[in-house]
This record gives structure tokens, sequence and C-alpha cells, in this order.
């Protein structure tokens, strides 16, 4: 569920870094730990358990496929919010950068979709409610199902949320939901099966491990903080409505939203005066005009092919002019 | 079963691959990342149907691989992790778009042309992640979140992750065969070991964490943590910088 670079534009992209910093600089400054606590190797060897273990295949029984932990939910029951949303931002830092799965730009989108859902909706809201403070076999199992299949289910929608903002499908957003929560619910509930599987071998093991920690109540603050995501949120993406340049999003909202309106508008005709500048056949104007299309006529679309072929061969050229002239100067040295 | 061995590979590739030493890899850490920073803005603010305008920027992943003297494998390699994912969001795009596009007398969907130059943003976006990592490694990496002021805490935690990543790599690696080997035409693990599996390695990462953490104290850690330091950003580090952005302004 990595939001690539190419997938967002660069408002959007921006905005979600800026949440990001913003629930990294919150998560923090509550932890006050000392800067030689345990906790700093805990976070360092869990992050890479939780890295790693992505790369084993559970068996989903009667379907020959596997599934795989996510890992965000356990590193919250494990370290706590704060320290698992942390863990978890400098997981996906790694993975953009090892696999380019994820990306600098959408980096900020990863984290928020799924270390905060799952650190600081999924695990406060609903696992500690489901648990409580006398932990079961029962509740943990359930705690960790509900808590994983919901947390993903939020993730899904912020990335059809991000995607569409940033105009880069032409699938309307009711049917790219449709196609992303469905997929999400059936990866969120393997997902919180391999992490209840994981939890309740703790609990046997080691129950103090799963044991809720003593926290200091921060309802306030939590409303506060709360609000200025939501805040920083709103602000990001309805800038987009109010740029002057809107991106994608105009592109996206003509495909869903108001193709009818625009279609019927001043608009229509300005494109229409386009078309009849540069149309080969003129007869073949009527039908499009009235549906208001783009037409690119042959000369365009020529001068288009002899583009991409000339910044290929211009690319081509450039590497062998490169790779020569290396060679050259390794020549020379060695001469 | 072998996603462990795979990955390991992966990183020492890249590890070995940024110990090279051409002019890519001699430029400073801090400007190769605030380059590419530029070049993914850049790239990805380009609108669904300005294919063409694209092509220049794949002029600068030419220049950056043969310079650097990257394989294409490599960036071939992390290209099919993440294109699927593109084309899966773009493919709807030439049913779903009424704008058409003529071209030879042939009426196309401008779909088309949207859906292309998202695959090209993906192609690009991911090579110059690679090229990145590829002639700078984490430590320069690491080195250059430290001169932007990332806090020393978060720091610690990617670098120890990091070195930790291999070990436990190797570890499930060393497990999934052991099991794999002892059972009958399960390649995966089964349900019912999910828990044990995953947990006893757990359990012995949380006590890896505690003698970690004794070793530090040992060894007089007192909350410093150590980065590996480069030289002062040059001249021609400056150059280096001032021409791709002049050239990536060019072109936009």
């Amino acid at each position: 569920m990595h939001m690539a670079d190419a997938l967002i534009s660069p408002l959007v992209g921006g905005s979600m870094l800026l949440t990001t910093v913003g629930v990294s600089a919150y998560s923090i400054k509550n932890l006050k730990i000392d800067s030689n606590d345990y906790k700093i190797p805990l976070m360092g060897v869990m992050g890479a358990f939780i890295f790693s273990a992505q790369m084993i295949n559970f068996t989903i029984p009667g379907t020959g496929s596997s599934g795989h932990l996510g890992g965000g939910l356990l590193l919250a029951i494990l370290l706590g919010p704060e320290l698992g949303f942390l863990t978890l931002a400098a997981i996906l830092l790694i993975q953009a950068m090892m696999f380019g799965d994820g990306g600098l730009l959408a980096y900020g989108c990863n984290v928020f979709n799924l270390g905060f859902y799952t650190c600081y909706l999924a695990y406060p809201l609903i696992y500690k409610r489901i648990v409580g403070n006398a932990p079961s076999e029962r509740r943990l199992f359930w705690g960790c199902l509900i808590a994983a299949v919901i947390g993903l289910q939020f993730g899904a929608f912020s990335v059809v949320i991000e995607t569409f903002l940033s105009g880069k499908t032409a699938l309307s957003m009711s049917k790219f939901l449709m196609l992303m929560q469905p997929i999400h619910l059936g990866i969120g509930l393997v997902e919180g099966l391999i992490t209840a599987s994981i939890v309740l071998f703790l609990w046997k093991a080691r129950p103090e491990l799963i044991l809720p920690l003593e926290r200091p109540k921060r309802k306030l603050n939590h409303v506060i903080f709360i609000g200025l995501i939501v805040a920083l949120l709103v602000g990001g993406m309805l800038s987009t409505f109010a740029s002057d340049h809107p991106d994608g999003l105009e592109w996206a909202l003509e495909k869903t939203l108001v193709q009818s309106e625009i279609s019927q508008d001043a608009e229509g005709s300005v494109f229409s005066k386009i078309q009849s500048q540069t149309a080969v056949m003129p007869d073949y104007k009527a039908p499009i005009d009235t549906e208001r299309k783009y037409v690119i006529d042959l000369s365009t679309g020529m001068a288009g092919l002899i583009g991409v072929l000339f910044t290929f061969i211009v690319a081509i050229l450039m590497g062998i002019i490169i790779r020569r002239s290396k060679k050259h100067i390794a020549n020379m040295k060695r001469g | 079963m072998n996603n462990a061995e795979a990955t390991i590979e992966k990183f020492r590739q890249l590890e070995i691959l940024s110990e090279g030493d051409t002019i890519i890899h001699r430029c400073h850490p801090l400007i190769k990342l605030i380059t590419t920073i530029i070049y993914l803005t850049v790239v990805i603010s380009f609108k669904p149907y300005e294919f063409l305008n694209l092509m220049p920027f794949l002029i600068y992943i030419v220049v950056i691989k043969e310079l650097s003297e990257i394989p294409i494998t490599v960036i071939w390699d992390r290209l099919k992790i993440i294109l699927p994912l593109i084309i899966g969001m773009g493919i709807f795009n030439p049913f779903l778009d009424a704008n058409r596009l003529m071209l030879f007398n042939l009426s196309l969907s401008m779909g088309w042309i949207s859906f292309f130059s998202l695959l090209l943003k993906g192609i690009l976006t991911v090579s110059a992640m690679i090229l990145l990592i590829g002639t700078t490694g984490i430590n320069g990496i690491t080195y250059s979140l430290k001169l932007l002021k990332l806090p020393n805490f978060f720091l610690m935690t990617f670098s120890l992750i990091y070195r930790y990543i291999g070990i436990l790599l190797e570890e499930i690696f060393r497990m999934s065969t052991a099991y794999s080997l002892r059972s009958k035409r399960h390649e995966g693990i089964k349900i019912s070991a999910w828990g044990s599996f995953a947990g006893n390695l757990l359990l012995r990462t949380i006590e890896r964490a505690e003698n970690v953490h004794r070793a530090m104290l040992a060894r007089g850690f007192k909350g410093q943590f150590y980065f590996r330091e480069y030289r002062p950003v040059n001249g021609f580090d400056v150059a280096y910088l001032l021409t791709w952005s002049l050239y990536f302004m060019i072109f936009r």
C-alpha cells in the first residue's frame, strides 16, 4: 500500500510531509527519555525485526497465497504509540531508499497512512478499549484483529484521497474506494491474524511485554493534537482548490464530478476555437465539438513522435559519449 | 521462501555500489540529496497530459547512471516492485478519459498519454532515488539528514535499524530454511506456527536489544551516536547543484 512519488502531486506530498513532521515532533516531545535509555537499542532492534519479519511468507490456509506482517500495530503494542510511530517512520525511510518502495516525496503520505492510523488511532481507540486493563486471550485476539482491520481501512482511504487530490487516476473517487477498501479488508484480516498470533504467543511466553504500560493521561493534549492534524490536512488539501494552477485535481474533477457542466459552458467554445484552427479534417469536427474533446491533429502528433525519438536519441548519445570518454580517460591513465 | 536472502543481497549490492569512486560518488551527500529532491518535485509537478515535457528529465537519469556506473539491473530490480502499482493506478485512464487524440487518422484516448506519463514518472522517480542511494550510501544519507537538523534520536534509531536488518534477515533466512526443510510441500509458514515462528524470533530480538544496550554502555555510550563525517561542501558541489537546478528550470 506504499504510495509512490509518481502517484502524488508536490502539494499533496508537501502537506503530508509537514503533517508527518508535526506528528513526529509531537511523539519525540512526549517521550522524555534519556538519550542513553534502553529504549533506543530496543527501537533499533525491533525496527529491524519488523522490517525483516515482512519477508516471512505466512501461508493463508486454503488459498495457496501468503500474507505478510504490516507491523504498525505490533510496534504500538510492544513499544507504545510514540516509539512505535517513530520506529515505523525509520523503517519506511529505509524501505523507500533501499527498494524504491515508497519515495522521498511520498514519504509523508506513507508514514501517515501506515503509522498514524495504526499507532494513534487503532491502538489507543480500538485495541486498548477492547483489551482494557485485564487482557485475556479472547480480548487480545479480537483487539488485534479489529484494530488491524480498521487501521488499514483508514490507511487505504487515505491513499484514495491522496491519489484523487493528486489527480493521477481517471477513476472516480467512489469507484476507486470500491476497489481499494474491500482489497484492504482482506489484507487487514490476514495482518490482524498474524499480529494476533504473535501477541498471543508473547502473552503465553512473556506476558509482561503485553501488559499495558502505565502512562499519564493526556486526554486534552490528544484532542488538541488531533485537531492540529486535521487542520493541517484540511489546510493542505484545501489550498489545492485555492491554487491558481489546481494541478491534477482539476483534471480529476473534470473526469468525475463536473464533466457535464463543463461540456456546456463557455470553456467548450474555447476548445472548439482551438480545434477549428488545428483540425486537419474539418468534416470530422461536428461530433467532437458537441462533446468537448481535445483534438491533436496529425502535425502535432508527428511533432510529438519526433520529439520523443529525438530525446531518446540524445539520451542514448549522451550515454555513449560518457562511456567512450571514460574509457578514453582510463586508457590515457594506463598508457 | 528466499525473500530474506534476496533482500540481504539487495542491501549488499547497494552497499558495495555506494563505495565506488566516480565523479558522482565524490560529490557531497547533501548536495546529491537536495538535487534529487528538486528533481523529484519537478518531475511530479507535470500535469497528466505533459508526456513530452518529461522527456528531458530522462537525460538526467542517463547521465548520472553512466557517470556513476550503477548497473541498469539494480534500477530494474526496484522498478519491478513499484511498476505494477503504477500500472494498476493508471490503466483505467485510457478507458475512462473521454478526451480524444487524433494521430494518423486514428482516434485514441488521451488517457493513453496520461497513462504513459504516469509510467514514465514512476520510472524517473524510482531511478533517481536508486541512483542517489547507489552513489551515496546510507551513511551519506544519514549524514545529510543530520546536516538538515533531523533529531538525533530519530537518526540513531534509523542507523540502528539499518545495522541490525542484516543480522535479523540472516536469522529469518536460517529459520525459514530449517522450517521448509522439515515441512512437507509447505513453502510458507502454516497458520498453526504463525505465532511461534515470529514470536520466538521476537523474544530473541528483545534479548538481543538488552545485550546490545549493555554492550553500548560498557563501551561508554552516553547518548551520543557518532556518524561518518564527510568533507565540507566545495565549489564543485555548488556547481553541480546549480547546473542541474538550471537544467530543471529550463525544461520546466
